[in-house]
């Protein structure tokens, strides 16, 4: 026994990377081989983020039925005492209610900042925040951010989303883009470019990614700034990137935001959700899981938790075993 | 998902093997790990330059600037005879292609014509805008328009619509207002500021780049601060104003209660920890201490658990490629060939 110990000692000494590469990449293939989802509860975090999108439309409408109250209270003023600023106001009243009915339903902008290393973890995600969106007649805008790389994957996830295929099937019709959807592509210095769009987002972006002028577009029509965005949605691989989101569109305009992130990088961003700052954040591979299996997406972030499940087990086991060697080690040196 | 068409096949190929390529540096370092390394770097490199060109650069500098020359140079009266001749032809002729959506809207509305403005507009500008134009030549700048419409596809059918977007075409094409002068010393100014970066590789004119460097600073400073003051402490801040007793309506709620205690022992503990201005002797100090590593541990072990998470789920991205597009697609494409 002793000697078969000894031996196996020295074999684990000079193998044990190599074999733990091997069982690690086993376990993932085989757990990828199972086809059914694992049944996963929604986190408070993760369903934040769903009601945002779900409640959309109906905060759209809220915003009308309160734009016209408001429209109707400045024009009654205006019949006791008219003035040049009242004339002002009742003019702007009247250009954004015309835009809030335009998009009827809502507008969605998601901006997609990772490239083709963390789209395993953010693309599921993306996909289906813009699949659940336009399943409720929201309009959807995406831009990427800091990620110059994401253009190409965005352009990816917008068209399977928008056409969808036989593998991605799609519970709406075809959604054409211009009226239904622009993807706006990638700008340098993203900050600025936030904040530009806080004045007009037709000076901060005047063509589509395919170079196309975004001034006839039909869903343009209906937005002039940020302010006609209903929610903003971060799917980010780079911490510290949407704090440009949260600086811009949360603290300077109060525009409801959804922050998706890395598992590696997520905890940076809890004290947000915690403060209110934002309202749902998406959690890696786990949150994209939760997202798809209630929104009814294609269960492709859903099927690799399996693989998530066996190697978190395996990692467990692991540090099971290595305390127990050092505590073993500890003894003998002792 | 697997690949459709040959080419699809062939690039689906050279990711599987440049993935098991960079795979193969976790057994040893060799030729095939290093190449793959290094093309991953180039590729990615070399891309983000090139979409950095076109998003940045082409429509920024390159194009105001050479819109801005030509229009200084050009004779208006040759390009509008150009253009309205080598329309007209255009327009009788019934060569012209629709394009997939045009027809689409055209077989629905019979005797209807759909004319996309911008697309009409894009073409004018890529056939008058060439650098090797002359366009002083009638003769060129028809050839040019006639062979940028034949390829385009364009709708060309409603004669009305094509002559009345030209027109609106040449109001903006002919005018060259004052601000535009100063637009090109503003792209002037920032280019040389751009250029300036580029002096940090020459040590004796180093000095030039602190230049830009200051400017970025000071922008990002003056528009970050304000906002990340208000985003990052004062509503951070608030947000550790919390209740020590939760009450609900069946008297007090003892998990959010904990909850609260435990945010407010761990912001203090963990801030006590930190602070170095004396020694920490006593019990109190030291327990306090101690809870505050406590609390950093848990959030390592949290944020350790989380990158396992995402590493764990980048090789399950790629396995998942590996299997369900190469191995499986492979298999599926050469099934349905035959």
């Amino acid at each position: 026994m002793k000697g078969f110990l000894s031996k196996f000692g020295s074999f684990w000494k000079n193998r044990y990377r190599a074999i733990i590469y091997i069982m690690t990449f086993a376990f993932v293939w085989l757990a990828l081989i199972n086809k059914k989802p694992l049944d996963l509860s929604v986190s408070d975090a993760t369903q934040g983020a769903l009601d945002l999108v779900e409640k959309m439309p109906e905060n759209h409408r809220k915003k009308i039925v309160e734009q016209e109250e408001l429209l109707a209270k400045l024009q009654k003023e205006e019949s006791q005492h008219s003035s040049a600023e009242l004339s002002a106001q009742i003019d702007e009243a009247k250009a954004y209610l015309e835009r809030l009915k335009i998009n009827s339903n809502g507008v969605f902008l998601v901006c997609i900042d990772f490239d083709a290393g963390s789209d395993a973890e953010l693309g599921p995600m993306a996909y289906s925040s813009i699949r659940h969106a336009f399943s409720l007649g929201i309009k959807v805008l995406i831009n990427n951010g800091y990620t110059v790389m994401a253009q190409p994957l965005s352009q990816m996830i917008v068209d399977s989303a928008a056409l969808g295929g036989a593998t991605m099937p799609r519970p709406y019709g075809f959604k054409q883009a211009g009226s239904d959807f622009v993807f706006f592509g990638f700008r340098p210095n993203p900050f600025q470019v936030y904040l530009q769009m806080g004045e007009s987002v037709l000076s901060a972006y005047e063509t589509d990614y395919s170079g196309k002028a975004l001034a006839d577009m039909p869903i343009m029509k209906g937005i002039r700034d940020i302010r006609d965005i209903d929610g903003i949605a971060a799917y980010s691989c780079n911490v510290g990137t949407p704090e440009s989101w949260i600086n811009v569109a949360q603290t300077k305009f109060n525009i409801p935001l959804v922050v998706g992130m890395t598992a590696v990088s997520v905890s940076d961003y809890f004290p947000y959700l915690q403060s209110g700052q934002l309202c749902g954040l998406i959690t890696g591979l786990r949150g994209a899981a939760e997202y798809e299996k209630t929104v009814g997406a294609p269960p492709v972030a859903n099927r690799r938790m399996w693989a998530q499940l066996y190697t978190h087990a395996f990692a467990i086991g692991l540090i099971i075993v290595g305390n127990i060697e050092y505590f073993i080690k500890g003894k003998r040196a002792a | 998902m697997g690949p459709d068409t040959f080419i699809d096949l062939i690039g689906v190929w050279i990711a599987a093997l440049l993935t098991l390529g960079v795979y193969s540096s976790l057994i040893k370092d060799t030729f095939i790990s290093k190449l793959t390394e290094a093309v991953f770097v180039g590729v990615s490199f070399g891309m983000s330059i090139v979409f950095t060109y076109y998003n940045g650069i082409k429509p920024k500098i390159e194009e105001p600037l050479v819109r801005y020359y030509q229009n200084l140079h050009v004779d208006y009266a040759t390009v509008t005879n150009a253009v309205t001749e080598s329309m007209a032809k255009i327009a009788d002729a019934e060569t012209v292609k629709l394009s997939e959506g045009d027809s689409a809207v055209v077989d629905n509305i019979p005797g209807s014509t759909v004319f996309d403005t911008n697309r009409f507009f894009a073409v004018l500008d890529s056939a008058l805008y060439k650098q090797t134009l002359k366009l002083q030549s009638t003769n060129d700048v028809a050839v040019s328009l006639q062979s940028a419409f034949a390829s385009s596809e364009i709708n060309l059918k409603s004669k009305d619509a094509v002559m009345g977007a030209l027109n609106e075409y040449f109001k903006s094409y002919k005018t060259v207002p004052t601000s535009r002068h100063f637009w090109v010393l503003y792209i002037f100014i920032s280019v040389l500021l751009g250029l300036m970066f580029i002096t940090r590789f020459f040590p004796k004119h180093a000095w030039l780049s602190r230049f830009p460097m200051a400017y970025t600073i000071g922008i990002g400073v003056g528009m970050g601060t304000p906002l990340s003051f208000q985003s990052q402490i004062m509503q951070q801040v608030q947000a550790s104003f919390i209740p020590m007793l939760v009450r609900n309506s069946g008297g007090i709620d003892w998990l959010a209660t904990f909850g609260n205690l435990s945010l407010v022992i761990g912001t203090l503990t963990v801030l006590y920890y930190f602070f170095f201005s004396f020694k920490k002797e006593d019990a109190a100090s030291r327990g306090a201490t101690k809870i505050g590593i406590a609390y950093l541990m848990i959030g390592f072990g949290a944020s350790f658990a989380f990158t396992i998470m995402a590493r764990v789920s980048l090789l399950i991205g790629r396995i998942n490629f590996l299997q369900d597009e190469w191995i499986q697609g492979t298999y599926e494409f050469f099934k349905y060939l035959k």
